[in-house]
């Protein structure tokens, strides 16, 4: 858990250095309210109190960094509470929830206030005196240059994680993949097959959160080889899906929650070729 | 029905609220509290109509025959009630689209009714229909309040009959098809750790 | 709206279960574990086009030459409290009230108005393939919560209304900008 939430913070910081002090506010605002509302949780329905697993925190601090920056605060504050209470401490909390929290909260938040969410310029307010470019939907840089340094950021924690085993790499494999090759040959689509913005799809970094970092959550992905190549497969595809034609900035978040549902079915898949 | 066994079935047995019977039209049409009010209105003569004449048909009619019996009757009541509401608020029917007549295979509706008498026919169709009132109220009071920032009800003289409340922006989704299921969701968890209270 | 555009409609983007919240009593009912419940409801996944276009016989046939429109729901009721009364033995036999007293099979069944023959069936058919989708996805995570300790207030209906509810937001994300992007 620490771990993860370690490996977030060159791609968090960085989004913070560019967005300036709206960043943080969403930030503190996410974790805050996805503490408490575990804790409001766990008073009221379980008796026990988990919040030093970190769990939370983690929770919070993703979905912070999937909304816009310009968002209300309300915002991030309900889609936060939403995942940690409903998403998770209500299904019995940690390692019990088959959705990852902050994937339901961003898309509670999504649908919920489209309008606010909308795509916009980011006012550059940061530190770094940058220009940041339209959002993808993301705390993170957005399009253009911005987006493409926010995804190496989050590679270079998410190859960490992969190294230690504590994400597995076929699910960043499968939809990176499956992505990016459907991107390429279908993205161009009126011109001509092959022409699709190679670049622009894989600077997301909305796209590096999804992949490497939520779903790859070990309790709402699936166990064997083959099953997680699949999920990550049936991630890149549905993303390339909502983006290119469904025009989705969550389009990558939209897609893991999505394959979240099919995890225990994933599960069974092999056991079917098992002895007979 | 004594008192106690009709605040039984409002809370504590709950058919909506507690064993989740009846569901379909109940969470579709929750999005507006008016729209709730009058399909409960609807069920309720449709409970009282089956109820009174099961108590005849289900004396005469052997045992295979009652539910397609009820099924019919449901059928002809729940028209009758459409015919009447398309001529007097055919906006307010619209809104209920296609929910209205599903009414006629709601399990609640065609659930075996009490046998015996027909006073006792038509309390428990009161107690049903009461219960399904109050479950699908509060389930549409909190949809349409966090929801969509409203509260609608009948336009009566002057009042046109939504009053808008003050906030902050509503969640669309509790107003959508998710937030019917999650809300009937933690409505139902509240019913029963209330009842497990009083226990 | 094309007919690639229908079947997409009731399957994804207005999922019968999950988008139109029809036919959820018998989904919350289901069996655990996907197996059993895709025997379960591929007689209620089955009953759908059939239903669909059983009612567009009706109205053709019956109601609109006798001028009896007005009369779709209770002929449509005397149609399925025949079918109850067919005699049917076994698993057939458990099955088929299911199939019949199901909101979602006469809430095809009246969706199909106005629709010609092959539109009936291919919302029926639609509509079918949705609910037997929702139905397995929700019967293996179902399988799932039952393994899992959860707050006892939360245990059974409540969850499942719960997991209901999440798989509807996430099915949120087929809308009707997908679908006409994809040329339906």
């Amino acid at each position: 858990m620490l771990a993860v939430t370690a490996c977030l913070v060159p791609g968090a910081a960085w989004g913070v250095l560019l967005l300036g002090p709206a960043a943080l506010r969403v930030l503190g605002v996410a974790v805050g309210a996805s503490l408490a509302a575990e804790l409001v949780v766990q008073a009221l329905a379980w008796r026990r109190f988990t919040l030093g697993d970190g769990s939370a925190l983690l929770t919070g601090l993703l979905v912070a960094l999937s909304l816009p920056v310009y968002v209300p605060l309300f915002v991030p504050a309900v889609a936060a509470a939403f995942a940690a209470a409903v998403v998770k401490a209500s299904f019995g909390g940690l390692g019990r929830n088959w959705m990852n929290p902050a994937l339901g909260g961003r898309l509670f938040a999504a649908f919920s206030w489209p309008v606010l969410l909308a795509v916009r310029p980011q006012p550059a307010a940061g530190w770094l005196g940058l220009t940041a470019g339209l959002s993808d939907g993301s705390l993170l840089g957005g399009t253009g240059t911005a987006g493409l340094v926010s995804t190496l950021l989050l590679a270079v924690g998410g190859a960490y994680l992969l190294a230690r085993r504590i994400a597995a790499w076929e699910i960043p494999a499968g939809f990176a993949a499956v992505f990016a090759l459907a991107f390429w040959a279908f993205g161009g689509l009126p011109a001509g097959l092959f022409r699709g913005d190679l670049p622009s799809a894989l600077g997301s970094g909305s796209f590096a959160l999804a992949a490497l970092f939520m779903a790859t959550d070990p309790v709402t992905s699936p166990q064997g080889r083959g099953a997680r190549l699949a999920f990550g497969a049936g991630c890149g595809a549905l993303s390339f899906l909502l983006r290119a034609f469904g025009g989705r900035l969550e389009a990558p978040f939209a897609a893991a929650a999505l394959m979240n549902m099919f995890v225990p079915l994933l599960d069974r898949w092999p056991a079917r070729r098992g002895p007979r | 029905m004594k008192s106690g066994e009709f605040r039984r079935i409002l809370w504590r047995d709950n058919p909506l609220l507690v064993y989740l019977v009846g569901l379909c039209p109940a969470l579709a049409v929750s999005n507006r509290l008016s729209n709730a009010l009058l399909l409960a209105a609807v069920m309720l003569f449709a409970l009282l109509g089956t109820g009174i004449a099961a108590v005849a048909l289900e004396r005469w009619a052997p045992l295979r025959l009652r539910l397609p019996m009820r099924l019919l009757l449901a059928s002809a009541l729940v028209t009758a009630a459409q015919r009447f509401l398309w001529a007097f608020a055919p906006t307010h029917a619209a809104g209920l689209g296609i929910y209205l007549p599903l009414l006629a295979v709601n399990c609640l509706l065609l659930a075996s009714a009490a046998s015996g008498s027909l006073a006792e026919s038509v309390a428990q169709a009161a107690g049903r229909g009461a219960a399904f009132a109050v479950g699908l109220g509060l389930l549409a009071l909190a949809r349409e309040v966090l929801g969509a920032g409203t509260i609608t009800l009948f336009p009566i003289g002057s009042f046109g009959g939504v009053l808008r409340l003050r906030g902050l922006p509503p969640a669309r989704v509790l107003a959508a098809a998710p937030g019917a299921l999650l809300v009937l969701g933690y409505l139902s968890a509240l019913s029963r750790w209330w009842s497990g209270r009083r226990s | 709206m094309t007919m690639l555009g229908t079947v997409l409609t009731f399957t994804f983007v207005n999922n019968v279960v999950l988008g139109q919240l029809l036919g959820v009593c018998p989904f919350l009912g289901l069996p655990r574990g996907p197996r059993p419940a895709v025997r379960v409801s591929l007689g209620a996944a089955a009953a759908m086009p059939a239903a669909a276009v059983l009612s567009w016989a009706l109205r053709r046939l019956v109601l609109v030459p006798l001028g009896l429109e007005s009369l779709e729901l209770v002929a449509l009721g005397l149609v399925l409290a025949l079918l109850l009364l067919v005699p049917a033995r076994g698993r057939a036999g458990l099955l088929l009230p299911q199939a019949v007293v199901n909101c979602a099979v006469l809430g095809v069944a009246l969706l199909s108005a106005g629709s010609g023959i092959a539109r009936s069936l291919a919302i029926g058919a639609a509509a079918g393939a949705g609910y037997l989708l929702a139905a397995v996805v929700f019967a293996g995570l179902r399988e799932r919560l039952d393994r899992e300790w959860a707050p006892r207030a939360m245990r059974g209906l409540p969850l499942s209304l719960l997991t209901a509810g999440l798989m509807s937001l996430a099915f949120l994300a087929f809308d009707r900008a997908l679908l006409s992007a994809l040329g339906g």
